[in-house]
């Protein structure tokens, strides 16, 4: 289907938001009430995630993204925001293991590990979308494997296979760089 | 059962390949600090092959937790967009 916007539609710029409300809000609203747990929040959640997206829809680009996939990103970040404000207790530095605290490595070696960094970020910015999303999921946003599988519709073994496929790709592409 | 990887986009696994692979990741982000060996046990025929997996995983998983410490309001999905990264996305 094509969620481009058309003339008459109901419209901003680029996406038909009423397209996308018939086709998706019930899968966003069952999205959300498995992050959440209760229809009243998973209802005015979802509410939110069309609000950002006719607030912000000419920052979606098809050729990154289906729509489907955009609206659970969205989604996704709608659920997490959700319970960092209400439940999520805030993590104390002091917490972190001794290998995350800062280093006392001279301007070169902060460069090299800067430089490190960025082709991680741009071998993670390459990665299928499949298991971009995954990786997102996992390892941003902190998801079980079993929850993943449950915001995605996929099963256990898939999100296992996507996410380990992910780090696959990511050593090879770390080693061609 | 062995997995054969001969090209890395097409990249088998074995069940008990992945579930090492969950429950090491897991154990990372529950910031258990698992030992990576311990978890190769449960796949001897193919330690070899999972270890520098594993490792990626822990490299992420490491560099994520400081770029969450560090930047806890910035978009990840920003970082990872090489256009908006560049400066060549247009709104």
């Amino acid at each position: 289907m094509n969620y481009a916007a058309q003339a008459g539609g109901e419209r901003k710029g680029v996406i038909d938001i009423a397209a996308l409300w018939r086709e998706f809000h019930e899968r966003v609203y069952h999205w959300l009430y498995g992050m959440v747990g209760n229809a009243e929040d998973a209802k005015d959640l979802t509410i939110s995630v069309y609000d950002w997206v006719w607030e912000h829809q000419n920052q979606y680009d098809p050729s990154r993204s289906s729509p489907c996939t955009w609206l659970h990103l969205i989604a996704h970040s709608e659920a997490v925001g959700f319970w960092r404000k209400r439940r999520l207790p805030k993590r104390s530095l002091d917490t972190l293991p001794e290998s995350m605290e800062p280093t006392c490595a001279g301007p070169e070696a902060e460069h090299n590990a800067a430089a490190a960094r960025e082709g991680l970020w741009r071998a993670v910015g390459d990665l299928p979308e499949s298991e971009r999303v995954v990786m997102r999921l996992r390892f941003h946003d902190g998801l079980t494997v079993a929850r993943v599988a449950r915001v995605l519709h996929v099963c256990v073994r898939t999100v296992k296979y996507r996410e380990a496929r992910a780090a696959a790709l990511l050593r090879v592409r770390l080693r061609q760089q | 059962m062995e997995s054969k990887r001969t090209d890395p986009e097409d990249i088998d696994f074995t069940d008990a390949e992945l579930d090492v692979f969950g429950d090491y990741t897991d154990a990372l982000q529950a910031q258990k600090n698992p030992d990576m060996e311990e978890y190769l046990k449960r796949c001897p025929g193919s330690a070899d092959t999972m270890r520098p997996i594993l490792e990626t995983a822990l490299l992420l998983d490491r560099v994520i937790t400081q770029f969450r410490r560090k930047h806890p309001h910035v978009d990840l999905d920003k970082l990872l967009d090489r256009k908006r990264r560049h400066g060549t996305a247009s709104k």
